[in-house]
């Protein structure tokens, strides 16, 4: 609920009031009178007429017409599309005056003109986030994804690092796993949204919030029998007992519940910025958003009342008297106009919805085992800065994938270069390489260069023989003529995609052992140089727990003694951070012992 | 005409010749009604106290010619006499139903009973 004056909530209460809309389009200001009467009306909704869902980012949408001397007075014709339009309601109060509630901030996208004036469609600022994502992958907290995608589309995040750190999971570290399900920033913000138990919505500034379901007790007002008409309620409430996560390891369905019982289990599909990290860390989080839907419970409604543009998605109203039998109702849909304000609320009856079986559920299962028709893609950034010497053949790119039943697998890749020619023609030469499995293909892309500086290099290759079942190593190697080279960090990208692949980057099993050493001058002729590589394997400890006690006199036979042992592992994340930006880690005390200075030893 | 007459028309500074055979001011409001679940009334109001005004009166040919030019006009600016702050107030306003009825016709002249309705266009 928008926050107001003391008049404005007696005002509201009244069976009858005037209202009034004034704003400003394109640095221009109008009101009531440069518009058709019950031509404006602005809508908005949280989620789907079918259910309650989180997650929801739905566009709230302004249409009015504006009168044809209004409009031509502006003398902007043709430049309509793409500007902004602001809205204020407002309220007659009871000395006469008006107070005004902003409606929101929108960019027009439709100017029609006809007869009866110029009618306008505008959108708010939530159709900016329909623009693709540059990258599949990204980690970091509920404020850094949104700053991220604020950023990127011109949109102010109306939120602080503590409004988000108080959301469910709002102190969580997410990883986006990539599974081709967010395309847009508007999946993004869905998708993390879900993932912190919310729903997103721009509000009256403009800005991106997220906003949570209302507890039973968090009422934001009142609408009594005597000030709402064309009624009807539901005879059931919607409460969820817990939730649904599809986990695309195990490619099943996962179950969270929170302490209401006989409630809906509101489905969260395979939520992509819920499946990394240890089975505690994803049980956690998941947990946190079955939690959060503990205590939501909300009657589905539809009222039409006396204009009031205070109300807020998301806000829960009582319904004492009439039909509403003092029943609660979340907003869900709202249409402000200027003759009327109509609500409503959306849910399931958890009584009469479908109950999965044991059955149902492992079809479920069996139904997201469909990984081979997914399309899967590996990403590569090099972490570490390349030289490349004149004439030195040296590894730019290694990404590592294991094939289902593999069709074709693209590979593509952009390598930023420093290139500085030592050659007298200044001519610079550069040439791929491409190893699968360290065995060299048939096709080597070769390019020059006749200047110093930066120069871009993109190389694409696809793989069509692959195996099934089988593991690849997919490596480019890069050899610099008549010049040297190098590649900053993060100036190497290429990814791999495919369809048939395993979409788990799991540890393989492999682990590479470099050695290097410097060149010496010994003097004499050196016949032969030889090292060896010693392995061990270490086997687990066994553990032994014993628990001891007094022998005592009960004064009875005793027929048995029980007792529990349980042993609890801890499980300690942490991040090392490497101060010499060459991302290594040196051990002073030669035993390659890391020391903590804190609790965990 | 008497100075301290109150029924006066003028129509862009032109007064009408008037004989008050009818001078009919109406008031309409743009609202929106509805029942509430209780049974009571909800009124949510747009403006009120529209004004309008229906006229008619008997003129001659040249009168007549006066208002044909009025009733051609897209807007009219009608100096009127307000009730509410005794006084003579600009009125935008437009002419509709204009029908002027031929009364009788002589050797100078023909006489007509004019009606017509003036429509508010406050801004």
């Amino acid at each position: 609920m928008y926050p107001t004056t003391l008049n404005y909530s007696t005002a509201i209460q009244s069976n009858a009031r005037a209202c009034t809309i004034r704003g400003v389009v394109g640095g221009h200001s109008f009101d009531a009178g440069d518009v058709l009467l019950d031509s404006y009306s602005y809508t908005n909704q949280l989620c789907p007429a079918t259910e309650v869902t989180l997650g929801g980012v739905y566009i709230g949408k302004l249409a009015l017409t504006f009168t044809s001397p209004y409009a031509d007075s502006l003398n902007i014709r043709n430049s309509w599309r793409g500007l902004t339009i602001s809205i204020e309601e407002g309220i007659e109060l009871a000395d006469g005056t008006f107070e005004y509630i902003p409606i929101n901030i929108f960019t027009v996208l439709e100017a029609i003109w006809s007869d009866k004036g110029l009618a306008i469609v505008a959108y708010d600022n939530m159709t900016k986030f329909d623009k693709a994502v540059p990258f599949d992958t990204t980690t970091g907290s509920i404020y850094d994804i949104l700053s991220l995608a604020c950023l990127d589309c011109g949109v102010v995040l109306g939120m602080s690092s503590a409004d988000c750190a108080v959301l469910p999971n709002g102190s969580e570290t997410f990883g986006l796993y990539p599974d081709g399900t967010v395309s847009t920033y508007r999946d993004l913000i869905s998708q993390l949204a879900t993932a912190s138990g919310c729903f997103a919505t721009i509000n009256r500034s403009g800005a991106l919030i997220f906003r949570q379901l209302p507890k039973e007790e968090e009422v934001s007002g009142t609408v009594k029998a005597t000030q709402r008409y064309s009624t009807s309620f539901s005879d059931y409430s919607t409460f969820y007992s817990g939730i649904e996560v599809t986990d695309v390891f195990d490619e099943a369905p996962h179950y969270y519940n929170n302490e209401t019982a006989n409630g809906l289990t509101m489905s969260l599909g395979s939520n992509p910025f819920l499946q990394y990290g240890l089975d505690e860390v994803k049980n956690r989080m998941r947990q946190a958003i079955a939690d959060e839907l503990e205590g939501f419970v909300a009657t589905p409604f539809d009222i039409s009342i006396l204009p009031n543009p205070a109300i807020d998605l998301g806000d829960l109203l009582t319904f004492p008297g009439g039909f509403g039998l003092g029943c609660s109702g979340c907003v869900m849909n709202l249409t402000h106009s200027i003759k009327k304000t109509r609500l409503v609320g959306y849910g399931k009856n958890p009584t009469a919805s479908d109950v999965l079986s044991n059955t149902d559920k492992a079809l479920n299962g069996l139904r997201n085992k469909t990984s081979e028709n997914e399309v899967v893609i590996h990403t590569f950034v090099n972490a570490q800065e390349i030289a490349l010497g004149d004439d030195e053949l040296q590894s730019v790119a290694k990404i590592k994938f294991t094939t289902i039943n593999p069709r074709k697998v693209i590979i593509h890749h952009e390598i930023d270069l420093d290139c500085e020619a030592t050659s007298e023609d200044g001519i610079i030469t550069a040439q791929a390489f491409y190893y699968v499995n360290e065995v060299l293909e048939a096709y080597s892309p070769i390019t020059t260069w006749n200047n110093d500086g930066m120069h871009l290099l993109p190389l694409m290759y696809v793989l069509e023989t692959l195996l099934s079942g089988s593991a690849y190593t997919w490596e480019v190697k890069l050899k610099i003529s008549g010049g040297t080279a190098t590649i900053d960090r993060g100036s190497v990208r290429a990814y791999l995609e495919g369809q048939g692949l395993v979409a788990v980057n799991e540890f393989d099993g492999n682990i590479e052992i470099t050695d290097e050493f410097e060149p010496f001058i010994a003097g004499f002729d050196i016949v032969a140089l030889s090292d060896s590589v010693s392995l061990t394997t270490q086997r687990p400890q066994t553990i032994t727990l014993s628990d001891s006690y007094s022998a005592f006199v009960a004064g009875f036979d005793i027929v048995g003694l029980a007792d529990n042992v349980r042993l609890r592992t801890a499980y300690v994340q942490f991040n090392i951070v490497s101060e010499d930006d060459d991302f290594n880690i040196v051990s002073e005390d030669g035993q390659y012992n890391i020391v903590s200075e804190g609790g965990y030893n | 005409m008497a100075d301290d007459r109150k029924i006066r028309l003028y129509f862009n500074e032109v007064e009408l010749d008037l004989t008050n055979d009818k001078y009919t001011e109406d008031y309409t409001h743009v609202d929106s009604w509805n029942v509430s679940e209780a049974g009571t009334n909800l009124r949510a109001v747009v403006r009120t106290h529209i004004p309008s005004l229906s006229i008619s009166y008997k003129c001659d040919a040249t009168e007549k010619a006066k208002l044909d030019a009025f009733d051609k006009a897209s807007r009219l600016t009608c100096k009127r006499w307000d009730e509410s702050t005794a006084s003579i107030i600009d009125w935008p306003c437009c002419m509709v139903n204009y029908s002027p009825d031929l009364i009788i016709e002589d050797d100078n002249t023909r006489w007509y009973k004019v009606s017509f309705k003036l429509n508010d266009l406050e801004e």
